[in-house]
């Protein structure tokens, strides 16, 4: 519980890097009602980017990724994580 | 809500099923239960399905004499707390959507074979957990003038209204739970549905205030229930409502994973059910058997009751719901208040998820009140409790004990702090939901 970094690698299909994409990183509780988290990501080197969040509550937390490609393309990943 | 459960967003907050059950529907039955009466029973979905049904064939067959009690629809609303935790329920809104279309279909079987309303008053959990806590409600239907009742020679709140061309034909009908008007007493098994209401010929049964738990202090003969103090299986749903309540809350706080990871390992399992079910076991069994068999006995021995002692822990189980639902108040409406507007941007996906924003883009920031509003409001509603609880058990220990009144009072008062103090730790623990088991 507290500060957590998100990175994200985008690679393509051919698994060449994805520069110049808009990615909003957005947290929720696996639980209804509580207040989601969003934040824009910042590339931090060509193809990574990273986004601080304050996880507030102990549990499971759902990360979902609002990605928006350079070409207009609208992508979106989730994954679980346990936050101790 | 089902539909948006079976073929929506996979994740509970993003989920109209998860959200209005585990939410707003949760929360809004407390406080309107609190503020006024059982009225969800009033305007309960299920009942609609019935209706239909009754429409198309008749039921046949009368509901057995031998589960005539609470028993079964208390091991149900037990076994729907027991799945919501192995299940998560809250956190799948797949999970969520089939225990609506569940309870539909138990609805049409039920109340398809077996007459009158035997769903609501034997089977359904949902609704026992509403006649336990509509016995803390302002409002009552029942009886105008009792002089009104005595020349009445119909009985037409309880018969129903029969066509004057055809006895046999019901135009109206009356209580199918079989509460007669003239000796109901309090909300218990009433649904506020209000066919006494429109049967009475004399408009003389209506929906009239009445003090909130006032039923709870006296043991009157009541009309389809008896004597409470007679009803052990009333009484194990009054405890189930109380320490399910608090069971209910345990489930969501950051030392029952502490709590349950510890038992696996001394256990050597790795499924959370018989983790579960040892600590459903300490929360409905041992823990009131213990608070309910010491205060019980030392109302014998110090306060010299003649009552034996299941007895004494039968009446006074009553005492302690409005404890439990105290308990059942500040968890739901924490829930509720903190996330009061989450269904307007989860509303405003799912009709953008049709192919057009009609409602605009879905405003995710919408969340509730802040928690430094909310708890001062759990903390009330738990002091109200105690009070209701404080109150109900002085008043029965007045009428058990007329030469001791305090004596027998005192052990019940422990019991009722013992609870409030466990309450008032609950809602300060950390929240923490998990709907993985044991990670450590």
């Amino acid at each position: 519980m507290g500060p957590a970094t998100v990175t994200v690698a985008l690679r393509d299909a051919t698994a060449k890097p994805v520069m110049g994409a808009h990615v909003t990183v957005e947290a929720n509780m696996s639980h209804p009602g509580m207040s989601p988290i969003f934040r824009d990501a910042r590339e931090i080197a060509p193809s990574r980017y990273q986004a601080d969040l304050e996880l507030g509550m102990r549990g499971d937390w759902v990360i979902l990724l609002h990605i928006r490609l350079a070409n207009g393309e609208k992508l979106e990943r989730q994954l679980a994580i346990g936050v101790e | 809500m089902v539909l948006h459960g079976l073929f929506g967003p996979s994740l509970a907050p993003k989920n109209l099923a998860t959200t209005l059950v585990w939410l707003h529907f949760r929360g809004v039955l407390v406080l309107v239960l609190l503020c006024a009466g059982n009225f969800f029973c009033f305007v309960c979905p299920f009942m609609l399905v019935r209706q239909v049904a009754r429409r198309l064939f008749q039921p046949w067959l009368a509901w057995p004499r031998k589960l005539r009690n609470k028993w079964l629809s208390a091991g149900l609303f037990v076994l729907i707390l027991f799945l919501y935790e192995l299940f998560d329920l809250w956190s799948s809104p797949w999970w969520t959507a089939w225990l609506i279309v569940a309870y539909f279909v138990a609805v049409l079987v039920v109340d398809g074979v077996f007459k009158h309303a035997a769903f609501c008053k034997f089977v359904c959990p949902i609704g026992q957990f509403n006649f336990a806590a509509s016995t803390l409600s302002p409002l009552e239907v029942k009886v105008r003038d009792q002089e009104v009742c005595a020349d009445c020679v119909t009985r037409d709140c309880i018969r129903g209204r029969r066509d004057p061309a055809s006895e046999l034909v019901v135009v109206q009908r009356g209580c199918e739970l079989a509460l007669f008007q003239p000796r109901k007493s309090g909300n218990m098994d009433c649904t506020f549905c209000l066919d006494c209401v429109h049967a009475c010929p004399h408009d003389n049964v209506g929906i009239l205030s009445r003090v909130p738990a006032s039923e709870l202090m006296g043991d009157p003969f009541r009309s389809g229930i008896g004597y409470f103090s007679r009803r052990k299986d009333l009484a194990a749903l009054a405890i189930v409502f109380t320490f399910g309540a608090l069971l209910n809350a345990f489930g969501m706080v950051s030392p029952v994973y502490a709590v349950e990871s510890w038992m696996a390992r001394m256990l050597h399992v790795t499924h959370e059910a018989p983790v579960l079910g040892l600590v459903f076991t300490a929360f409905l069994v041992a823990e009131p058997v213990l608070l309910l068999g010491v205060a019980a006995w030392i109302t014998r021995t110090w306060a010299g009751s003649r009552r034996a002692m299941p007895a004494l822990m039968t009446r006074y189980s009553y005492g302690l719901a409005p404890l439990g639902f105290g308990m059942w108040l500040a968890h739901y409406s924490f829930h509720f208040f903190t996330g009061l507007y989450t269904a307007i941007p989860i509303t405003q996906n799912a009709i953008a998820s049709l192919g057009r924003a009609y409602l605009g883009e879905p405003r995710w920031t919408l969340t509730g009140l802040p928690l430094r509003a909310v708890q001062p409001l759990q903390v009330g509603f738990l002091m109200l409790g105690l009070t209701g609880s404080l109150l109900v058990t002085h008043r029965l220990a007045q009428d058990d004990c007329g030469d001791h009144p305090m004596r027998a009072f005192v052990p019940w008062a422990a019991v009722c702090l013992l609870i409030w103090v466990g309450a008032i730790w609950l809602i300060f623990q950390p929240m923490e939901m998990r709907a993985t088991f044991m990670t450590g």
